[in-house]
């Protein structure tokens, strides 16, 4: 902190003061710097402490000291609330003001600069947000697609089955052998449905509310953890 | 140190440095800084409130192209002062006649005298 900054902030700190006594103090402090010396800045800030605490002592109006020897025990505290020893009062109330908003200017600062990543970074995670929608449309496409496809097969596969036995008892009066063997292939395919039917209608059944739960399940973990990274994150924030 | 200065005995002590003669703010403290575990920053509240009270006056005189503010004392800050002083003595007195018992007896009573004096020019 230069000296410039130091008397700055006294300055703004001192704001409830009328103008003369203001002025009044900040121009001992001006003086005591300039009769200081250039070479000693550093050192009469670190004497006078905290800005804030500074204004406090001189807002209160109260002045105290011990005598000089070992002044800096434990002994030589003033009573806390009169603005007293110096190192007390810095501690007891200058540095907590002073500590306070410091963190909540860097509270916001952290805010603003979120912010900004957000807006210049949004060409990337807008569209790595598309990208991510696409791919579950592309997902549920393909399972559609499936299905279908699934059900198409079916479909031929009856009306194979179908045309096989209206095909074959056509030709068993022209060609008895390859008659019987495609009305047995209409016949087998029959079958094969009557066994088929049961068995998927019974997948379907028990599958679907399974699948269901499962993509349920799924959703649950997925939201749940997007849950708790949220809030880990707002809890981080507001740290 | 365990005794504390309380703010009587501080304005006691810049109204004897003042009493030597005017001085301005960094002197002072540094004058004071001498003797008295004196923060930087606790001798501005002194002076304003010794100014309120009417014992001292300040009063500007140029310095290298600046003002310089000096504080003198007041009529009023005088016989303060002298006050000060003899209450200063009631007082330390009264402590030394309890603190230092053992040096004190009717016996060594002068010769104590004579060393709390020379404790004072130290």
């Amino acid at each position: 902190m230069t000296r410039f900054e130091f008397m700055e902030e006294l300055r703004l700190r001192l704001a409830v003061l009328s103008e003369e006594e203001r002025t009044d103090a900040l121009q001992f402090y001006e003086e005591y710097f300039e009769d200081a010396g250039p070479e000693n800045e550093q050192a009469v800030i670190a004497e006078l402490g905290s800005p804030a605490a500074l204004a406090e002592r001189i807002l209160s109006g109260e002045g105290k000291a011990s005598v000089w020897k070992n002044g800096r025990d434990t002994y030589s505290q003033s009573a806390p609330g009169n603005g007293g020893y110096r190192e007390f009062a810095s501690r007891k109330a200058g540095q907590p003001a002073y500590a306070a908003g410091a963190q909540q200017k860097k509270h916001s600062g952290w805010m603003a600069l979120a912010i900004i990543l957000i807006v210049l970074g949004s060409p990337i995670w807008l569209s790595v947000l598309f990208a991510i929608f696409i791919c579950i449309v592309a997902a549920v496409m393909t399972v559609g697609a499936v299905f279908l496809a699934v059900l198409c097969v079916i479909v031929a596969l009856v009306i194979i089955c179908i045309a096989c036995l209206g095909v074959g008892l056509w030709m068993m009066p022209r060609d008895m052998l390859n008659g019987l063997f495609v009305f047995s292939i209409g016949l087998m395919g029959m079958g094969g449905a009557l066994v088929l039917v049961p068995l998927g209608a019974l997948c379907i059944n028990k599958g679907f509310p399974a699948l269901g739960r499962g993509i349920a399940h799924c959703w649950h973990g997925v939201a749940g953890w997007c849950g708790s990274v949220w809030h880990k994150m707002k809890g981080g924030a507001g740290r | 140190m365990p005794f504390q200065i309380g703010s009587t005995l501080l304005d006691a002590c810049v109204l004897a440095v003042l009493a030597n003669g005017d001085a301005y703010g960094y002197r002072l403290t540094q004058q004071l800084r001498q003797v008295v575990d004196i923060s930087e920053s606790t001798l501005y509240p002194v002076l304003r409130r010794l100014q309120k009270d009417g014992a001292v006056q300040s009063y500007d005189q140029p310095f290298m192209g600046r003002n310089r503010r000096y504080y003198r004392l007041t009529e009023k800050g005088v016989q303060m002062y002298g006050s000060y002083q003899d209450e200063w003595i009631d007082f330390r007195t009264r402590i030394d006649s309890v603190m230092l018992n053992s040096i004190l007896l009717p016996e060594n009573r002068e010769k104590a005298g004579e060393r709390t004096e020379e404790n004072d020019k130290i």
